[in-house]
């Protein structure tokens, strides 16, 4: 468990989720208004493109002030890139490739290009531990607001690409799990402002070892470790189906989230978009507690408050 | 606060083989790893610097199970960071020892193999060929097999991901997160980045000449390097050095190349020296990332030039032992950084005859017994201006 002081002033997403495998339509955003540059949006994949565009409009929404650090967490990586380079090797058997997606094939193309366009030279970071990958980042910026760092913008961000959806139904994953995609983030300062929309107070991550059916108990002890209990919250964000059952004997407010955007590594960076637009400040109940796993990758806990 | 993270243990495999004691006797030997591609089977002509085992070999030196597939990143991983643990003499059992590792292709080699069977019939390819494939995946499985649990995670900002993970890891020591960690990067040689570096065109057809006029691109390279970072407390066989100093910037320049007055470079050197409280003459060995891509030895010469002036410190590539390792070169290159400050040497820039005309700069061509070195950094860059400087220093009481 990791004490958190990420106060978030901004934040905006993109998410789709569906099921079989096949996204339905989602709410996008005019690329063109965040991404003028016509040539550039071209040679973007559709992912960086969600990414870099989620990020602005975080800003946007967080209103001016310097960023001092650019943190991303990616599970997948830039798929639609990598699959391209991939297939262009064998197709054209290693002669005159484009360069274009291989160099916008690695996983920081999506934080460096927004440093790029920021034209921010600061701290810089991207990981990609699977489904802790936002979390992990989280992380990272939570210690760079302890060290001095002042702004930061951290996000999270995945892409379904049509190989990857079918390679999922070839595995079964789609008869148990919603496929999804999604790109958010999040400005987080280290101390309160008229901006602020909630804080992030604690971050957990178990093993994926870890039994199901511990996984409430882990929960309480989480809690406790922070003065609470589960009737101290306004409600529980769950994002793992399997336990809705569980969480539903607790008698405090339980929303399902993963229908509504999917499986996918950094889906825990919606879960918190999410509670973060339901915090309502209530008096004695300040807090949200949003549970995450990735299919059967670790799980993950985080604790919001209204401040 | 934790005030200070030493480095422990020492983790690492290359072309120049296996174990930290053979990098030490070949870098002082002048020996280089590179040479022919026996890994797969490539239409490009290429140097590069290859491990001269095949991952089985190597799944089976490490005793792991005979009837699964592993991707030779995760191979090379486990070997450098079982070493790195192993060379600390500590017991993890009751310790928060982290695992934070960097790779940018992961499982790449096996995917490889998967997509060719794949694209002939969609319905084909073994699908357990993917389970590596995610970069998270080899530090997942590194973690299992080194039997610690206090942390895992994951880093890739390309060439510069290695020395991420090693500035991660001291901080989250610093901060007390963890009692221990094992910092550093892996990366193994792949069809996909052989061919991205041939389709941007600075592959060197020959041996890579790092920081002279000559120059024409750099060799691919695989292996890893980790170090086992620990706080005061934990009590280690031998105390190597600590990590003095670290910063990350961004070149904010362009998505592949370096800005020509090294902005990123420079930040990030500056900052690293700052924050180990050296002043710049008492740095004595600069392993500088000088990768033999006329963009990035250019810009990184500006750099240095924009922080020492006229009074460079001695300084090489070791790019010429290794080939450029990607994401396990800011591992590599810190065990080599680290080899020179405790066994007192400086390492030779192989293949270098002339300075190139953007910084007249002379890197140290053979190598020397330098003794009463207290400070050393080390540079590793990447794609998308990722930048990031370490710097070790000197343990001296733990020497003699």
């Amino acid at each position: 468990m990791m004490q958190t002081n990420l106060y978030i002033d901004g934040m905006a997403g993109i998410v789709s989720s569906g099921h079989n495998g096949t996204l339905n339509a989602g709410d996008e955003p005019d690329y063109k208004t965040y991404i003028p540059d016509a040539g550039l949006r071209r040679r973007m994949s559709r992912l960086i493109k969600m990414g870099v565009t989620s990020s602005l409009m975080a800003i946007e929404n967080s209103g001016e002030g310097v960023i001092e650090g650019i943190i991303t967490g990616t599970g997948w990586g830039c798929l639609t890139d990598t699959e391209k380079f991939l297939v262009s090797i064998y197709e054209n058997s290693e002669r005159l490739l484009n360069p274009s997606s291989f160099i916008q094939s690695t996983s920081n193309t999506i934080g460096a290009q927004i440093a790029l366009m920021l034209d921010s030279k600061h701290y810089n970071n991207t990981f990609v531990h699977g489904g802790s990958s936002f979390e992990c980042a989280l992380l990272d910026s939570s210690l760079l607001l302890s060290e001095g760092k002042k702004r930061l913008m951290v996000g999270g961000f995945d892409e379904l690409t049509p190989t990857k959806s079918h390679l999922f139904s070839r595995m079964g994953v789609w008869k148990k799990f919603h496929c999804g995609e999604g790109a958010h983030f999040f400005i987080a300062s280290a101390s309160k402002s008229k901006k602020t929309i909630g804080k992030i107070s604690a971050i957990e991550i178990l093993s994926k070892d870890t039994p199901e059916d511990e996984i409430v108990e882990r929960c309480s002890s989480f809690l406790s470790e922070n003065g609470l209990k589960f009737s101290d919250l306004q409600i529980i964000l769950n994002g793992i189906d399997d336990l809705s059952g569980c969480f539903e004997n607790l008698n405090t407010a339980l929303l399902n989230f993963k229908g509504e955007c999917g499986e996918y590594p950094t889906s825990g960076a919606y879960g918190l978009f999410r509670g973060l637009n339901l915090l309502s400040g209530e008096k004695d109940k300040r807090h949200i507690l949003i549970v995450n796993r990735y299919i059967l990758d670790v799980f993950t806990f985080l604790l919001i408050e209204k401040v | 606060m934790v005030k200070e993270v030493y480095v422990g243990g020492l983790g690492c495999v290359s072309a120049l083989g296996k174990g930290v004691g053979i990098q030490l006797e070949k870098l002082i030997a002048a020996e280089s790893g590179l040479g022919n591609l026996s890994l797969f089977d490539t239409n490009h002509q290429v140097v590069v610097g290859e491990v001269k085992h095949s991952t089985r070999e190597m799944a089976d030196m490490l005793g792991l199970r005979s009837d699964k597939g592993y991707s030779r990143t995760t191979v090379l991983g486990l070997m450098a960071a079982k070493e790195a643990l192993a060379d600390s003499g500590v017991n993890p059992d009751g310790l928060r020892i982290g695992l934070i590792s960097a790779t940018s292709v992961g499982g790449m080699d096996v995917s490889e193999v998967f997509f060719k069977e794949y694209l002939k019939d969609k319905s084909k390819g073994r699908l357990r060929q993917l389970i590596g494939h995610d970069c998270g995946a080899s530090t997942q499985f590194m973690e299992k097999e080194l039997g610690i649990s206090g942390f895992a995670t994951t880093i890739n900002t390309a060439c510069s991901s290695a020395n991420n993970a090693i500035m991660l890891g001291a901080r989250m020591i610093k901060a007390g997160l963890l009692d221990a960690v094992i910092a550093g990067g892996t990366d193994s040689l792949c069809r996909f980045t052989i061919n991205g570096f041939s389709s941007l065109g600075i592959l060197d057809k020959d041996v890579c000449r790092p920081f002279d006029v000559s120059r024409s691109g750099l060799n691919l390279g695989e292996g890893a390097g980790y170090l086992f970072l620990h706080s005061p407390e934990v009590k280690t066989k031998n105390i190597y050095c600590s990590v003095a100093g670290y910063a990350n910037a961004n070149d904010a320049f362009h998505q592949t190349a370096s800005s020509a007055e090294g902005e990123g470079a420079y930040l990030a050197m500056k900052g690293a020296i700052e924050m180990s409280g050296f002043d710049r003459n008492e740095i004595g060995y600069i392993n500088v990332h000088g990768t033999g891509t006329p963009n990035n030895d250019a810009s990184e010469g500006v750099a240095m030039k924009r922080i020492f002036g006229d009074e460079v410190p001695d300084f090489s590539s070791t790019k010429g032992y290794t080939g450029h390792t990607l994401g396990a070169a800011g591992g590599v290159e810190s065990v080599f950084s680290i080899l020179s400050l405790y066994y007192g040497y400086v390492w030779p820039n192989l293949n270098f005859q002339n300075s190139i005309s953007e910084a007249a700069l002379i890197p140290v061509t053979v190598c020397r017994k330098k003794t009463n070195i207290s400070g050393v950094l080390t540079n590793s860059f990447g794609f998308g201006g990722n930048c990031t400087s370490l710097v070790f220093k000197s343990f001296k009481t733990n020497k003699l």
